[in-house]
Formats: structure tokens, sequence, C-alpha cells
């Protein structure tokens, strides 16, 4: 699986593992996931897990990003709304700023995304 | 107007179930639940309330669902209950129904006062051995246990967004008798009603624009620190997500730790809150990392050191 993947990226997850329009955490550190994954039909959107507000965690539990009809991302903190698409905070505490975007591909069933990822931070 | 507490802190959430496990997972009480309103309860019977968002029995949300929808207030006696209704129905609408009075507060959130639903608890010491002191645990009683599953014994507080914090404070202070015990500067006032003496029931944040409306967090009260960071350990081991915490507030002492939850805001565990009287006169500082807290610590997977 390795050589469809080039040293300069990491793989992320499988996109079997997520069910179609639903979202998983993925790469765990100190118990925090730090991207997330959106997955629509056969295509998929990366974002760092790291609300625009106040720069913590968005789920309330692991892999839960979306709201319940999976129609848009909420930050569990104090409810920031985001696109899916676009990672556009459209009602909340940070309303106008967007997600951090993660460029991705997939490569068969492999969720690839860059090595090198911005810093999640802890204040904005 | 002897206002005692918060008795009970009413939701409009998009999915019960789910949010019917994560306030048992948190450690409240199973009351009632149905398909499509539940309620849980602390140990002194003070609690939430989950509704559909949709439900036409809640009133009108100032917030995105999910988000609180109501705030219930606890009195001591009828009369505190008769002035508050005489009061507050000088400028707005004030409904009563059933013994509890149902209003507005000035910044959009929908507050009621009703006669307390606390109970008298009467609880085991919280015990620790002190050196130099009596009243630890007595001997061969062990403190650390694994199996202990520390219940929040009591709601303590609320916290919301509001347009105009000193417009929200003025509200609390001048129509209902709220004491500011401290305050951040431009932010926000820590409040108690007159009939507690804990540091705060009622925490005001400015909003910097428009969307940032509702809920900020809400918590129980803990019987000491280490049930806080027990029962947040705990909490984390089921996959809930620190927003922040554990650590110690500066402005109430209280030990915390904060969860994202899927009420609209964060849930908090706190403890050993300072406890203030009339003669106490209020602090203020501005907001930053320095006087938020005392300390701050991030939760680890249990780990031992190798041979
Ligand atoms: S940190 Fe995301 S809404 Fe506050
Ligand atoms: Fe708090």
């Amino acid at each position: 699986m390795t050589d469809i993947v080039d040293a300069s990226e990491q793989i992320l997850c499988r996109l079997s593992d997520i069910e179609d329009g639903d979202a998983r955490g993925c790469l765990p550190a100190d118990g925090q996931d730090q991207l997330f994954v959106v997955r629509r039909g056969a295509e998929v959107v990366v974002y760092l897990n790291s609300c625009p507000h106040n720069w913590r965690p968005l789920e309330y539990r692991r892999h839960q990003f979306l709201a319940p009809d999976h129609s848009h991302i909420i930050c569990y903190a104090h409810g920031a709304h985001f696109e899916i698409d676009s990672g556009y905070c459209f009602a909340g505490p940070c309303e106008g700023k967007s997600l951090v975007r993660i460029p991705s591909r997939l490569a068969g069933d492999c969720v690839v995304v860059p090595r090198a990822l911005p810093p999640t931070r802890w204040d904005g | 107007m002897n206002i005692v507490g918060l008795d009970s802190l009413v939701f409009g959430v998009d999915d019960i179930a789910v949010c019917a496990t994560y306030l048992e997972d948190y450690g409240l009480s199973k009351v009632d639940q149905s398909a499509t309103a539940a309620r849980f309860e602390a140990i002194d019977g003070t609690g939430v309330e989950i509704r559909l968002a949709s439900d036409a029995a809640l009133p009108p949300a100032n917030a995105p669902a999910p988000n609180l929808r109501e705030t219930v207030y606890g009195v001591g006696d009828e009369a505190t209950l008769a002035a508050i209704a005489s009061e507050l129905s000088k400028d707005r609408d004030v409904i009563e129904r059933d013994g509890v009075i149902h209003t507005f507060d000035d910044s959009g959130f929908a507050i009621a006062f009703q006669r307390t639903v606390r109970r008298k608890i009467e609880l085991p010491p919280y015990r620790v051995n002190v050196p130099g002191q009596a009243d630890g645990r007595p001997v061969n009683q062990i403190g650390a246990d694994p199996a202990a599953r520390p219940r929040p014994q009591t709601l303590s507080h609320v916290v919301y967004f509001v347009p105009d914090h000193e417009k929200a404070e003025r509200f609390y202070a001048e129509r209902l008798g709220f004491r500011t015990t401290d305050r951040f500067i431009g932010m926000g006032p820590f409040m108690r009603p007159q009939g507690t003496l804990d540091h705060h029931c009622l925490f005001l944040i400015q909003s910097f624009n428009s969307h940032m409306v509702g809920l900020n967090h809400f918590t129980f009260h803990m019987a000491g620190a280490s049930e806080v960071w027990q029962a947040g350990y705990q909490f984390e081991q089921k996959g809930y997500r620190t927003f922040w915490g554990p650590g110690r507030h500066l402005f109430g002492s209280n030990h915390f730790w904060y969860f994202n939850s899927p009420f609209g805001g964060a849930i908090e565990y706190d403890a050993d809150m300072d406890r203030h009287d009339d003669s106490w006169q209020p602090r203020e500082a501005p907001a930053n990392a320095d006087t938020s807290q005392i300390f701050l610590f991030q939760a680890r997977e249990l780990w031992a050191p190798g041979p």
C-alpha cells in the first residue's frame, strides 16, 4: 500500500472506515485527534480539529463532529456551525471565520494527507 | 430576595437519546426519559431537562439548536416568588404556570422561578489526611478507589454570552438583588443571588458578534478536587473530549474540568468554590491566562515506569 503514497504524505484512514455522510477523527496525539475527515460519497474533506473560536477540538465525543442530520459541522464547545464543503462558520462565536482545510487525496481506499501539517494551537 | 440558586436548566437538543447517554455518563441520575424529553438529576434534586429543539412547549430560542432554552432558579419562600413576579411584571410579560414564574431577562434568556426543588443533602464527609489536622480519614480507611463513581451533588452555575454585559449585570443586580463577587474587566461579572454564599451561580461573558449568543457552559459541584479529577478522567476514558482542564480557577477558587457537549456549550465538573457574604469587596482583573487559573493540566493515559 505504501508504494502509492509519496514520502511527503501519510495515510490518515480508509474511506471504507467512514460511513457515507459521516465524519471521523484521525491522527491522535496526547488523546486528541489532530484532524477530522468528512466523507461525501467517494469524496472527502479534511480539516484541522481546531475551532477558530478558541482553537480547541470540535467534537464532544470521539468522531462526533457533525449535526445529527449530518448537514453541517458543529463545534461542540460553544456551538459554532460550519459548512462541510468550505469549512466556513455561518453561525456561532467565530461566524465569518473558517476551519483550516488540509489538502487530501484518495489513493484507492486510503485517505492521504501531507506529512507536514499546520500546528494545532491552544490560542488564537 | 431569597433566590437560593439554580434548580434546573432546560435545553432544546437535536437527539434525546445521545444527550441522555451523555448525561448518564457524566454522572447524573435519570428521572424519566421518553422519545421527546428527559430529566436528569444530581444528588440534591437539581438537574437538567432536555427536550427536542422543535418542542413548542419551550420558550423561543435565542441561539441555533442545540442550546439552553430556560434557566430555572429556586427560591426559598413564597414571598420571594411574589416579589419577583411583581418586580418583573413592571416592564415585561410574566407568565405564571403551576407555581412557576416564566419571563425573559434583558439579554433575551428565558428565566423562571419556583419554590426550590433542592433537597437537603447529608453526605459522608469528604475526608483528606492532612498533617497537623484532626478529621482525616479514619485509620485503615482507603482513599483511592478505582471503582468509585463520583456523582454530581448540585447544580452549580451557568454562563451566558450576552450582547451587553453591563446591561445584563444591571438586570440581575437591580431587579433580582444578585451580588457581583468579582469581575473580568470588559468581559463580565461573576454573580450570586442573595440566597447562597457560593461565589457565582451566574457568570456573564460579553459577546463580540451577534452570533455569539446563548450558553457558554454549565456545571455541577463535586465533593472535592479528587472527585473532579476522577469523574473527569472516567468521562474522558469514555471518549468525551476535554475543552479545558483540569485546573483551578482564581476567581471562585473552584477546581474545574470542562468538556465539549451536545447542549450548545461546554459542561464542567467543579468543586471547592469560595463562599462570600455581603462584606466581600469585588475584585477585578483583565481576563487572560494568568487570571483564569492558578494551574492547568492535561489528562494522560495511565502509565507506569518500567522496571
Ligand atoms: S471553541 Fe468552538 S465554538 Fe468556542
Ligand atoms: Fe465554570
